[in-house]
């Protein structure tokens, strides 16, 4: 009996340990092995159920491609990079996160490869880099979620202005723009613009606006009750929705943030192949077809979101950022936030 | 005792040389592997964060020590842990006496369920209760809103309170486990002989039972102290969104937001050794405390106390037991398995609201989460069985050794024991990110260096402690019997001590399953942890897909405590 019952623990370790061991040397295969099977990877903001639809769209369409992925927010994606730049060598070869202004800093740093994708002929001009070092893969708007059993849809807040309103006073909330790359581009937005700038900001605070740490969090915690509106990211929110949370999204009247979220490939990839390939169906129309099925706005400007504002529309009431101040003020910004917020 | 008339332990005769140079084999590596794991990354705390760039540098940890945010976290985190320790200490006093001297019914379903806390990490406690309890969400205040119709919510669990609440729940079973075992052995005639000269029931208690059971008492409180001060999970969760932040949760701040700049680094540093400082401050504290109450009347062999009638009280207590049971157990795990189910946040608890569609996500799309649980299985069984070997051996070489530097060993390896985990990766960050020609940082390696480093102290004491109960003896009869120190040592001392050593890889294996707040500053692309992937899903708003992640740990922990309970039944039945 004793006997037994120490075989069964040894063969539970056993299997066990074997099952972490086979982990890592299937993985170790994937980046390994070269000429018929190649490897990408891609460092990304998106949603990780965004990320899985596309890797199985293009794992679908290359099959002798294996793509890997590691989604966290901006502010995570951006650690790892540098501290994988210390270390000695980027993991990743492509990057997609939120914040554009990231890329003027890559860019100059000299980390990014040019590439001009011929899958991206139909795609404006003005969501390229002249240099061709990076473009727009999708287009993220932030306007207002509110819970449609709590507000109607004339209750929601219209306008930035609006979220001033008695009625939302501490029970509202925010990204944190530490962590968030959306959120710091509209904030950088607001404080940027006369109309609104840091005394906006410290209104809010006054009325009570609270941060969370994640973008999901924002919109769910509304589905929630936990707060009555929250400024929030649209995509996230028709997700949502569709799941069954009873949320309403509220495009602004005026000065809609408008993130061109770009995509890039790394200079030093050891699969600029694989990269290239990824790049290209991810502009592809069969690409934003799957990003389309997640919520996502696409950026090829043919295609259209059911619910979803016109790109057109939305971009004459677009929120103006001077991406260049925000590269240079990033740091200061993020600390004269906190002074007022944390 | 000795045929040989050296003292015990000593190797004799001419077979010791050979001994002797395997002991001395052993004191070096265990010494090595200790030094490098252990010491090596709170040196280089120290290192970086007074020396810049090869220069002495004070301005910066002053800076920082001054720092009106960070003075903020150091006030909340005592604040907090004293709360925690006070009513943690009250309240597993309060249920171990009840168990241990009372006749309470149902003894042995309450003491087991007492420990449950005890397996499952305090993080999920601020997960359910921020679900039961967040100041509008919640669904406890929800109901609380509903039925009196007002907006101001019953508790806000996201405050300092409700942090406290948190941990007081997950510590109290360190001063109640002390307790009630130190209750068994002690000896109930002095309850009894006081008792007999006329002393009533507060009498006896406060007089004779609590003084007896003051070092225990003492040691559970410390362990609840220093577990406090250093932890993570709970004020992360609950805290953040209202701007309270601990000394941990600062350090984490700091590293994220740093963007792994080495400046960000060194600031963390910086706020390390002020921790360090505050957990030593306790320790030295506890000392002081413990030294005005040593009393050594607890007998080895149990003897029955005489058990005190509650009388009318018992059932109204009984039924305070079981609704605090209920509260602080069962409560928190079905809210958090219930929410797996539900379709998205927020939504009521009605049947057209569940789905399963949360579980086929989090265990057959999601990359991270199926990458999660391999990872913590490998980091778990592999710290365990590696720790587990390294307790040994270091055990052996403290308890039957005895070299004269054993006193550097012990303290190496008990060090990290009173070390807070993020502090343990803030150095091993600095050790094993290029420092040395070696760059672990964002491989498993990196973890697991650290896992063995933060359960080291599990696994020597729990090695000792089995080692301390082999006799000299039985290994100089196999000596004298002509078996070499290398036999001895595989074919008596091991097998001897192999339940033990089975019983001190669960001790390691079940917290790695859990850990997050070292390997919530080590993980890289691939090696996120369980503890991780649910933390992070949480702190990211996905929070019915980090409740159903959260009920398979659930489940995983218990299969391994099961199995835990099978192994150790095994070895006392035989």
């Amino acid at each position: 009996m004793r006997n037994m019952k120490r075989k069964a623990l040894f063969a539970a370790a056993a299997v066990l340990a074997l099952a972490g061991c086979g982990s890592r040397s299937a993985k170790s295969e994937g980046t390994a092995a070269g000429g018929g099977r190649q490897s990408v990877m891609i460092y990304s903001s998106l949603k990780e159920s965004q990320l899985a639809a596309l890797k199985e769209g293009f794992m679908k369409r290359h099959p002798n491609i294996a793509m890997d992925f590691y989604t966290a927010s901006t502010g995570n994606v951006m650690t790892k990079l540098a501290t994988e730049q210390q270390a000695g060598g980027i993991a990743a070869d492509l990057i997609w996160v939120g914040d554009p202004t990231n890329y003027i800093d890559f860019k100059k740093q000299g980390l990014l490869y040019a590439y001009d994708s011929p899958a991206a002929a139909d795609i404006p001009a003005k969501f390229k880099d002249p240099d061709r070092m990076f473009m727009s893969a999708r287009l993220i708007m932030l306007g207002f979620v509110y819970n449609t059993r709590r507000l109607t849809y004339e209750q929601a807040p219209k306008t930035w202005e609006d979220l001033l309103n008695p009625r939302f006073r501490n029970n509202i909330a925010m990204t944190d723009p530490t962590s968030s790359g959306t959120t710091l581009f509209t904030v950088a937005g607001l404080v940027q613009n006369p109309r609104y700038g840091w005394d906006f900001l410290r209104k809010l605070k006054a009325h009570g606006m609270l941060l969370e740490s994640g973008s999901s969090a924002v919109v769910n915690k509304v589905g929630s009750d936990e707060y009555l509106v929250s400024v929030g990211v649209d995509y996230i929110a028709r997700s949502a929705m569709a799941q069954g949370a009873t949320l309403g999204f509220v495009y602004p009247e005026r000065d809609i943030p408008i993130i061109e979220s770009p995509i890039a490939i790394i200079r030093n990839s050891k699969n600029l192949d694989a990269a290239k390939a990824l790049y290209d169906y991810i502009i592809s129309e069969e690409g934003q077809q799957v990003l389309l099925e997640e919520y996502t706005l696409p950026i090829n400007p043919k295609m259209r979101l059911d619910n979803a504002i016109e790109v057109a529309e939305a971009e004459k009431r677009m929120l103006p950022v001077d991406h260049v101040a925000l590269v240079t003020d990033k740091n200061s910004l993020l600390e004269k936030f906190d002074s007022i917020f944390k | 005792m000795n045929a040989f008339g050296t003292k015990p332990g000593a190797l004799p005769g001419t077979a010791g040389r050979r001994g002797l140079g395997l002991d001395f084999g052993l004191y070096i590596l265990s010494t090595a592997i200790l030094v490098i794991t252990v010491l090596l990354p709170v040196l280089m705390i120290a290192y970086n964060t007074f020396i810049d760039g090869g220069r002495l540098d004070w301005r910066m940890f002053v800076r920082v020590v001054g720092d009106p945010g960070n003075l903020k976290s150091v006030w909340n985190t005592v604040v907090i842990a004293l709360w925690v320790t006070v009513l943690g200490t009250v309240l597993g006093i309060f249920y171990a006496w009840l168990i241990g001297r009372s006749d309470i019914p149902l003894k042995g379903l309450m003491k087991s369920l007492f420990t449950i806390p005890y397996m499952f990490p305090p993080f999920f406690g601020a997960m359910a209760w921020s679900l039961l309890l967040a100041p509008r969400s919640g669904y406890i205040n929800r109901l609380f809103m509903d039925l009196t119709g007002g907006t101001t919510p019953l508790f806000n669990m996201h405050s300092i309170a409700g942090i406290v609440f948190v941990e007081t729940c997950y510590y109290f079973p360190f001063v109640f486990l002390q307790v009630v075992s130190a209750l068994e052995r002690m000896d109930p005639t002095l309850e009894e002989s006081a008792r007999i000269a006329g002393a009533g029931q507060w009498y006896v208690i406060r007089r004779i039972t609590l003084p007896l059971v003051l070092p225990a008492i003492a040691a559970g409180a410390m362990l609840i102290l220093i577990s406090s001060l250093s932890h993570f999970g709970v004020p992360a969760i609950l805290g953040f969104s209202q701007n309270i932040f601990t000394l941990p949760t600062k350090i984490y701040q700091l590293i994220r937001r740093s963007a792994g700049s080495f400046q960000g680094i060194r600031e963390a540093a910086a706020l390390s050794i002020l921790l360090i400082v505050v957990v030593v401050a306790a320790l030295y504290v506890q000392k002081r405390v413990l030294k005005t109450g040593r009393y050594d009347i607890i007998k080895g062999k149990s003897m029955r106390p005489m058990l005190i009638k509650l009388r009318g009280a018992r059932l109204p207590i009984l039924a305070v037991c079981l609704a605090s049971l209920g509260v602080i157990v069962v409560l928190p795990l079905a809210v958090v398995i219930l929410v797996g189910f539900l379709k998205a946040y927020g939504l009521p608890f009605r049947f057209e609201n569940f789905t399963i569609r949360n579980y086929q996500y989090v265990l057959f799309r999601s990359r991270m989460v199926i990458d999660s649980i391999r990872n913590s299985l490998f980091l778990s069984v592999a710290s365990g069985v590696i720790t587990m070997f390294l307790g040994v051996m270091v055990a052996y070489v403290v308890v039957k050794v005895k070299p004269r530097g054993k006193g550097l060993l012990e303290i190496l390896s008990l060090l990290p024991y009173s070390m807070p985990g993020i502090v343990l990766a803030i150095g091993v960050i600095l050790v094993w990110s290029g420092a040395f020609y070696l760059n672990l940082y964002n491989t498993i390696w990196i973890i697991l260096i650290a896992y063995i480093a933060r359960y080291v102290s599990f696994a020597m004491k729990s090695a000792s402690a089995s080692l301390e109960q082999v006799h000299y003896s039985l290994e100089e009869a196999a000596r004298s019997c002509g078996a070499t120190h290398l036999e001895s040592l595989r074919d008596v001392t091991l097998p001897l001590i192999r339940p033990g050593m089975v019983a001190g890889f669960f001790l390691i294996f079940l917290p790695g399953m859990r850990e997050l707040t070292t390997s919530v500053l080590l993980y890289g692309p691939f090696t996120r942890t369980l503890g991780v992937a649910i933390y992070s899903m949480n702190a990211e708003g996905n929070t019915v897909q980090s409740s159903a992640l959260a009920t398979i740990a659930i489940g995983i922990i218990l299969a391994g405590n099961l199995a835990l309970r099978w192994v150790t039944k095994d070895r006392k039945g035989a």
